[in-house]
């Protein structure tokens, strides 16, 4: 084993935390597994004198000097050799340039002052990067966990989501803040919404929508077990024409919120209806788990129709444009309805989101009488 | 009829499919109180497993019951081996229409086989379609063959899975359910290179030993369990038909996670805006680049040999509502007036009249906008002249 030296001078403005406001630390991860944690305190007087493990040809250039999300106004980092290493006839074997961790935001954990989930995108030398959390002690690591679904291409930027982002509610057109990595089916929206699962705890939901010729959704909530991260629920859209968004739910006075997960499938056919799940979660703190309520949820529901078949249903939902939010259910889906017909429904857990869509579509398809209705919500299986 | 490839139960191989068969199995066959061995199957061997193996080989006298002297007794206790007396029992005591049941290695679903007509009439549905590339609709077809001889399922394009019209693809783009992100002309299904592809009238096995019917795109399987196992079991599945698809006829699928039932002729890795353009450049009038950044929007020099403006995305170039100004076709037609001038010499250069925005009329906008649509309308046409772009 040889060993060279590397010495590193950084600068102002190259920390996460000025670059992106959110960085609460850096972690430099060296290829040959050596990492040193920099705290922002101590920015102003780093001077780092690094020894690298290197193979008898190999000497890395540990950080990127030409990442762009995170560009270093006076980067310096010379590295040096034991001028034995190189022979004449030995070449240096460039290696991959690996760009350090971009972190995309720190969340409370809430029980200990100390303990943070962190979103990052992992140190990375390819255009396909893990998408991290990791549990943070101060500026430590404790824990961590790849969320694997979905790679980033390492650069990520601040978008503003249309409603098929996947967060929020069904109903709400409010456009969401989204980290934005890769192009085209590589083009992944990262969401992060702390959830308060108990007046000391909180849980870090983590929503995702790739692609682009069509749009798959993936949600994940991290929770802090001790000073273990766990992932404690998990959904991802399935095949086919699929839609879904998770909405966090106050449940009054502070106390517990719920994960709302609204699961569609928009079936392209006339001989079925659509398909859409809705789904309250609450967390069971002897099990560490998040569970689905059992029963009914209630839901407020804006109704057009009945129609008798899926036909008739799907051709008046095609001959308004601001019904796309709505869906060809069985009328069973809903308990205050008599079964065995078709409506066009949209669902929300939100009253005042109904009536505000509820004026909207009067004003933009006045043929459709269209009815709000609070109602118990059967799932498709068993309406 | 149902076999296993290895051992199953108490110090068995315990390979997936076979678990899986041998449950589903106990999950069909009744006891003498008339109440299934197991209530459910999913590939993993465990107690459960093992006690519901004894029991039905306790009933059928291949094991000695508990505390009763062994009366010759030849089958190992809780272990199900290939070819031995147990399975051969077990397959006797399936019903009749139970007999047929399959499973595919490396996966837990016990199905039953398809209807060969099916498959053949999927396959000459697909060769039929002469709005698909010829090269890429024979590969699908021998996909749909080779799926239903190596494993009796029946592969179907979906309803909405075929060819994409520019129009049609519009109507998704803008229809405000968050389908999809591609405009007219930037589907892969624009040009005859892509079908999302299921499986039809496909049979399973669920819980109780009740046989499901599912859809397309195996969302019966899916919720069936609850997401993360019906998910899980599905997944195998289509890894089977890509098995073959993919590995063995070489096309591709998407690299979208969970986007499972879409094939393709090309890799998903490719830019499409940047094919679009070109397409454009071959099949058009005018000069065409994608910016090839979110969102998506396309430059165009207007037909004016000059400079390239941006005129917006797909979906707006489409509906006849490019971004098209009176100062930028007056920009396009001085530039151009200049570029003319220029080999000519500084004499022509500065005989050049500037053209002003007010001598370009409101005609002259929708006139531009609608040719942009038409150089659109032209790669449309030619949509087998399509290729890929690094």
């Amino acid at each position: 084993m040889v060993y060279c030296g590397a010495v590193l001078f950084v600068p102002k403005g190259f920390l996460p935390g000025h670059g992106l406001g959110y960085g609460q630390d850096l972690m430099y991860t060296i290829r040959h597994g050596v990492s040193v944690g920099i705290s922002r305190r101590y920015w102003r007087f780093v001077w780092l004198i690094l020894l690298i493990s290197c193979g008898p040809f190999l000497c890395s250039d540990p950080i990127s000097k030409s990442d762009s999300t995170y560009p270093p106004s006076t980067a310096a980092v010379p590295v040096f050799t034991t001028p034995s290493t190189f022979g004449p006839n030995k070449a240096i074997v460039p290696s991959p340039q690996v760009r350090p961790r971009v972190v995309l935001g720190t969340y409370r954990v809430g029980r200990h002052e100390e303990l943070a989930y962190e979103l990052s995108i992992a140190p990375c030398d390819s255009d396909e990067c893990i998408f991290q959390i990791r549990l943070l002690a101060g500026n430590a690591e404790v824990s961590s966990i790849d969320m694997g679904w979905a790679k980033a291409s390492g650069k990520a930027s601040r978008e503003t989501a249309a409603e098929s982002s996947g967060l929020g509610d069904p109903l709400d057109v409010e456009k969401k803040s989204a980290w934005s990595t890769g192009e085209e089916e590589a083009n992944v929206l990262t969401t992060a919404t702390p959830v308060r699962l108990t007046s000391q705890l909180n849980g870090l939901l983590v929503g995702q929508r790739a692609g682009f010729e069509r749009f798959k959704r993936h949600y994940d909530l991290y929770v802090a077990v001790g000073k273990k991260l766990i992932r404690a629920w998990t959904f991802q859209e399935g095949a086919g024409p699929t839609w879904s968004t998770v909405e966090v739910r106050e449940k009054g006075g502070g106390g517990p919120q719920s994960v709302l997960l609204f699961d569609g499938f928009r079936y392209p056919s006339n001989d079925q209806p659509d398909w859409l799940y809705f789904t309250v979660y609450s967390w069971n703190s002897s099990k560490n788990e998040l569970q689905s309520i059992s029963g009914d949820p209630m839901v407020t529901a804006l109704i057009a129709g009945p129609y008798d078949t899926v036909a008739e249903a799907r051709a008046a939902h095609a001959s308004a444009g601001c019904l796309s939010g709505f869906w060809v259910l069985t009328s069973g889906a809903f308990l205050q309805l008599h079964p065995g017909k078709f409506v066009l429904a949209a669902i929300t857990a939100r009253t005042p989101q109904a009536q505000r869509k509820l004026e909207e579509v009067r004003t933009c398809a006045p043929k459709f009488s269209v009815s709000l209705l609070d109602s118990r919500y059967r799932q498709p299986e068993s309406n | 009829m149902p076999d296993i490839k290895d051992s199953v139960g108490d110090s068995g191989t315990n390979i997936v499919h076979d678990v899986a068969m041998v449950q589903a199995m106990l999950t069909v066959i009744k006891d003498a109180k008339n109440n299934p061995y197991l209530p459910d199957y999913d590939g993993k061997p465990g107690p459960a497993t093992t006690k519901a193996i004894t029991a039905f080989q306790t009933d059928q006298g291949l094991v000695a019951k508990p505390g009763v002297p062994d009366a010759g007794a030849t089958e190992k206790a809780g272990l199900v081996a290939k070819a031995s007396t147990t399975l051969a029992k077990m397959v006797a005591a399936l019903p009749a229409d139970y007999k047929d049941m399959l499973i595919i290695e490396g996966t837990s679903t016990v199905y039953f086989p398809g209807d060969e007509n099916d498959s053949k009439a999927s396959q000459k549905t697909i060769l039929g379609k002469n709005d698909l590339n010829l090269e890429f609709r024979t590969k699908v077809a021998k996909l749909v063959d080779q799926m239903y001889t190596n494993n009796k399922i029946v592969l179907w394009v979906t309803d909405s899975g075929w060819k994409r019209t520019f129009d049609e693809q519009q109507k998704i783009a803008t229809s405000g359910t968050g389908a999809t992100g591609a405009g007219p002309g930037e589907s892969n299904h624009n040009f005859g290179r892509a079908v999302d592809i299921g499986f039809n009238k496909f049979t399973f096995l669920k819980a109780g030993g009740a046989k499901a019917s599912d859809d397309w795109w195996l969302n019966v399987l899916t919720k069936n369990g609850k997401d993360a196992i019906g998910n899980a079991k599905a997944l195998q599945l289509w890894a089977a038909r890509d098995a073959i698809g993919v590995k063995n006829i070489g096309l591709f699928n998407s690299i979208l996670a969970g986007d499972v039932d879409h094939l393709q002729s090309f890799d998903d890795h490719l830019p499409n805006d940047k094919a679009l353009a070109d397409l454009l450049n071959r099949a058009g009038k005018m000069k065409w680049e994608a910016e090839h950044k979110s969102p998506r929007r396309y430059t165009c020099d207007l037909g004016l040999g000059a400079t390239m403006l941006n005129v917006g995305k797909a979906t707006e170039i489409w509906a006849g509502k490019a971004t098209v100004t009176k100062k930028m076709i007056a920009q396009a037609k001085t530039d151009a007036l200049i570029k003319a001038a220029l080999p000519k010499g500084p004499a022509a250069l500065k005989a050049v009249v500037p053209v002003l925005e007010k001598d370009i009329k409101d005609d002259n906008v929708k006139q531009m906008q609608k040719a942009l649509r038409d150089d659109f309308a032209a790669a449309e046409a030619k949509w087998d002249q399509w290729k890929t772009v690094p």
